[in-house]
């Protein structure tokens, strides 16, 4: 009978640790995710899957922002700093392009701002390494960051693991890629920027027919007479918004 | 005999007082780069993070205007400041994007890129550039300069069916499920596919080009044929699923997951004894659709995004599906109109919103772009629209949804709408309210050829009278004002909207003959058709001048004809000397000469009732923004009660010799006018109301 007791009480004491062990994963689970992504073969697949979230925040960070982390000039709206890029501050005249590449501004703006990120995981990787018995050396190269259709993709040319154990392996093939069209809402940005810097208005009709299940396109014109555009493909969710001050008229004379 | 008495009115369109901003005497000019980081603004010293040039921005060198390039990436910027271009790594360049060369080649000219099967619009250094990041060759076509025309170029390659050996393309296989050994038993030697997919034994096949399929190793491309055509012998069968593809239209999906033909619900059966040769076909060649969208509404796959319609997968009783579900699959053509206060709107339509206060669907004729009559008629009543607060909306449906776009703020946009009468369909558009060009506008044929102004006849803004001893110069004699309203921010002590206000307002002068026994010295105590019948100047000011005469015989009267009646009763100016100048007495017999001196004819009064008068200043005053008193305004706003004495005329009484000079100290102001009404005036006898 004791023996039954002592049965049961061992299989409790199992499924209590069963039970704990899986609210461990279930709270953790991503954390150990990214541990569990380390595979000593294959360091790029770790990279990509220590930067890749970071990425995802700036992103959408640099997009909401008109693509750039520290908008300069900017509006306000909704409390949110929005770029100018196309601005002047006075009445009846057209705006002055204040971004000209817009494309390269974002991708430097990108790069500035994970390079941080990529430094932080390559340390984490090195010590992933060395905690498996490895040698860890690292050669940093640079980084570039291009949008291109449908994604954004981070490349690190010149940087190189090496890594010892009983053989030597080099590794210097890494990248980050993110899953976004920016660069489409970028380019009709740059569009509507130049539609704005020489008639003082644009025209989002004729994008909304080409692509219309695709693209929403909001003009909101604010009471300085400022205009918020926001651009959406409406299928991935990615957004993209900017200011322009062009062709304004006061209230009054 | 006779004294003779000013009535003073003031007339005060609108009280709200101006207070004039102080002009700060600080250097200001073209400043580089401002505080907050804007590039080329005119702007103070204190604005400046570096010394303003004392010049324009356009006459700065630094901040002139042109194309920046950007060679490396092959972007180029229009209107971009030399410096803004230089300190971003550009290459500045003062001729327009279009006409810019590096090294001979148009650098910032978009064209078609082709990227294997895809295309995109943009400049040769950034088709290079995408064809090297997607390792694909690219051609470059600079002769299409239409985005549209590049987009049609998309899918121009002829695709077919690549069968190839499974193993040695890494493909998993059927990925089609159950269906396969049934439907490829309709095909012949179907037997054998199924047995062949389950063992791995067939080929399978994929939907692409040529090139694609040549990229293959082992790879057999049959030209526009479906990977379910049975002489292939592959693994990939029909099966009744749908799918959203190219077009956005709906298309059966082989069991393979190949895209095949367009959905048409008599093209498939469950059943093998309905597959006729016709349907066979159907699965065996790439083709046209033969159902027709309008006569089957879920059971044909032909979206037309140009007519309307797009791949969606079916949702009962949701606004644009059909009333049906698909016979096969779950993917329909739905509708992209929308449903808009309970009215239904077209996809790619526009119009105008109703927001308070805004004249609702201004409606502009497509080809003249002119506003039909009854519109103007209303339009011109200053009291019923372009309210203060109120501001025009533009709504657009694209894609099942309402997009509003508000026009800009202070009614410095309209909404305009036309609508076709063949379609109804409507298409609106925000336009600019140039109505600060009205203003400089002194006669009503240039006024009336802009449709954002009208004209008034009454003073003008540069105070001058060009009545004549012939006419009353309509034409010239009158202000050109807003048809919209602007509105002003009132509020902001710095604007200038309570200042254009204020200037409307008015003081002038009635000279009119009274007793010395007579009370003077209170319009209560005026008799108002005594002071009209011996009045000598400016008498459209005494309340009820004219209200009982016939204006068209009046007029001929004051040419030298006859008025047909006597006068006497009328409340009118009997003296000579308001007719004709320098000459005293009353007359008689209703009519009056200038003893056929045409030199002592006096010139036309601007008005000639005391109701044109009132009427006249008020719809100036209420028509140059938000000036004066709008009840409608304040109804519609439920903002009550309100200042009323924004529109205020008042009185005063000054005794005069017989020279003409004041003969003792000024009266009492009295208000005898408060927005719309005359104090005191139960019985509306001040008024003209005829």
């Amino acid at each position: 009978m004791k023996e039954k007791k002592g049965q049961v009480t061992i299989f409790i004491i199992i499924a209590l640790l069963l039970i704990v062990f899986g609210v461990l994963i279930y709270f953790f689970g991503p954390k150990f995710g990214v541990g569990s992504g380390f595979s000593a073969d294959n360091p790029q697949a770790f990279i990509q899957s220590c930067v890749e979230d970071d990425l995802q925040e700036i992103i959408s960070e640099v997009s909401l922002q008109g693509g750039s982390m520290n908008p300069s000039p900017y509006f306000l709206y909704k409390d949110n700093k929005i770029q100018y890029l196309c601005y002047t501050n006075e009445n009846y005249e057209f705006c002055k392009v204040q971004v000209p590449f817009l494309r390269d501004f974002i991708e430097s703006q990108i790069s500035k701002k994970i390079k941080e990120k990529v430094d932080s995981c390559f340390n984490t990787l090195g010590e992933k390494y060395k905690g498996k018995g490895y040698d860890f050396e690292l050669k940093e190269g640079v980084l570039r960051t291009e949008l291109l259709p449908r994604k954004i993709l981070i490349t690190l040319p010149g940087y190189e693991v090496t890594v010892s154990k009983e053989e030597t392996k080099r590794y210097n093939s890494f990248n980050v890629i993110a899953n976004t069209n920016l660069y489409q809402l970028v380019a009709i940005a740059s569009n509507l920027v130049e539609w704005e810097s020489t008639v003082g208005d644009s025209n989002t009709r004729v994008y909304m027919l080409v692509y219309p299940d695709e693209l929403k396109i909001q003009k909101l014109k604010q009471t300085d007479d400022t205009k918020v555009y926001i651009l959406e493909n409406k299928k991935t969710g990615d957004l993209f918004q900017f200011a322009v001050r062009s062709l304004a008229f006061p209230p009054g004379i | 005999m006779d004294k003779k008495n000013i009535l003073i009115l003031l007339v005060a369109g609108f009280l709200l007082m101006a207070s004039l901003g102080v002009f700060v005497s600080a250097q200001s000019g073209c400043c580089l780069k401002t505080n907050d980081g804007a590039w080329c603004q005119m702007t103070e010293q204190s604005e400046c993070s570096v010394t303003v040039a004392p010049t324009s921005c356009d006459s700065f060198s630094q901040c002139v205007t042109g194309t920046c390039i950007n060679s490396n990436s092959g972007q180029c910027s229009q209107n971009v400041p030399k410096a803004t271009c230089e300190a971003n790594g550009g290459i500045w360049d003062p001729r327009p994007k279009s006409d810019v060369e590096l090294n001979g080649v148009h650098v910032c000219q978009n064209g078609c890129c082709s990227l294997g099967e895809n295309v995109a619009f943009v400049s040769q250094t950034e088709c290079r550039r995408l064809a090297s990041d997607y390792g694909v060759e690219s051609t470059f076509d600079g002769s299409i300069t239409s985005e549209v025309e590049c987009l049609s170029l998309g899918s121009s390659e002829e695709e077919g069916a690549c069968v190839f050996d499974r193993d040695s393309n890494g493909e998993s296989g059927n990925s089609g499920g159950s269906q396969g050994g049934f439907l490829s038993g309709i095909f012949g030697g179907g037997e054998n596919n199924s047995e062949a997919s389950v063992f791995g034994l067939a080929p399978t096949c994929r939907r692409m080009t040529k090139e694609e399929c040549n990229a293959l190793p082992n790879s057999n491309f049959e030209p526009g044929m479906l990977c379910t055509a049975p002489f292939l012998g592959t693994d990939c069968a029909p099966s009744e699923n749908t799918m959203c593809g190219d077009g956005d239209k709906v298309y059966f999906v082989d069991t393979c997951g190949n895209k095949a033909n367009i959905y048409d619900e008599n093209m498939f059966s469950k059943n093998p004894r309905d597959w006729n040769p016709e349907v066979r076909d159907y699965w065996t060649k790439i083709q046209d659709p033969k159902c027709n969208l309008a006569t089957s509404p879920s059971g044909c796959g032909d979206c037309n995004i140009l007519a309307g319609n797009i791949c969606r997968t079916y949702s009962g009783g949701v606004f644009g599906m059909p009333s049906h579900a698909p016979k096969y699959g779950d993917k329909v053509c739905a509708s992209m109109d929308c449903e808009y206060d309970g009215k239904r709107y077209k996809h790619g339509e526009s119009w105008c919103a109703e927001t308070d206060g805004t004249f609702h669907h201004l409606t502009v004729d497509p080809l003249t772009g002119e506003f039909d009559s009854d519109t103007l008629k209303k339009l011109k009543d200053p009291n019923l629209y372009n309210l203060p607060g109120s501001r025009y909306v533009m709504l657009s449906c694209y894609d099942g949804e309402v997009i509003e776009e508000p026009c800009r703020e202070y009614r410095n946009e309209i909404c305009l709408e036309s609508s076709y009468p063949d379609t109804d369909y409507k298409v609106a558009k925000c336009v600019i309210n140039d109505w600060r060009s009205c203003i400089t506008i002194t006669n009503k044929g240039d006024c009336e050829d802009l449709f954002q102004c009208k004209w008034i006849p009454g003073y003008r803004f540069d105070g001058q009278i060009v009545t004549t001893q012939h006419s009353r110069n309509q034409e010239e004699q009158g202000s050109c004002v807003p048809l919209f309203a602007p509105g002003f921010d009132f509020w902001n002590p710095e604007g200038d909207g309570a200042q254009l206000c204020s200037s409307l307002s008015l003081n002038q002068q009635a000279v009119y003959e009274t007793h010395f026994s007579k009370s003077r010295d209170s319009f209560q105590d005026l008799n108002l058709k005594e002071a009209a019948q011996r009045c000598i100047q400016d008498c459209y000011l005494i309340p009820g001048y004219g209200k009982d005469v016939d204006l068209q015989k009046y007029i001929n009267f004051w040419e030298g004809g006859d008025y047909g009646q006597d006068l006497d009763s009328f409340s009118v100016s009997l003296r000579k000397g308001y007719y004709c100048a320098g000459q005293g007495g009353g007359f008689s017999d209703g009519k009056i000469n200038c003893a056929g001196d045409p030199d002592k004819s006096s010139v036309f009064p601007i008005f000639l009732t005391h109701k044109e008068w009132i009427t006249s200043i008020t719809d100036r005053t209420r028509s140059m923004g938000d000036c004066g008193y709008k009840q409608s305004a304040y109804r519609s706003l439920g903002v009550e009660p309100i200042n009323k004495e924004l529109e205020l005329v008042t009185v005063m009484f000054q005794r005069l010799n017989q020279d003409g000079t004041p003969k003792d100290g000024n009266g009492t102001s009295e208000k005898i006018y408060v927005a719309g009404e005359y104090i005191g005036d139960k019985e509306g006898n001040y008024r003209d109301r005829g």
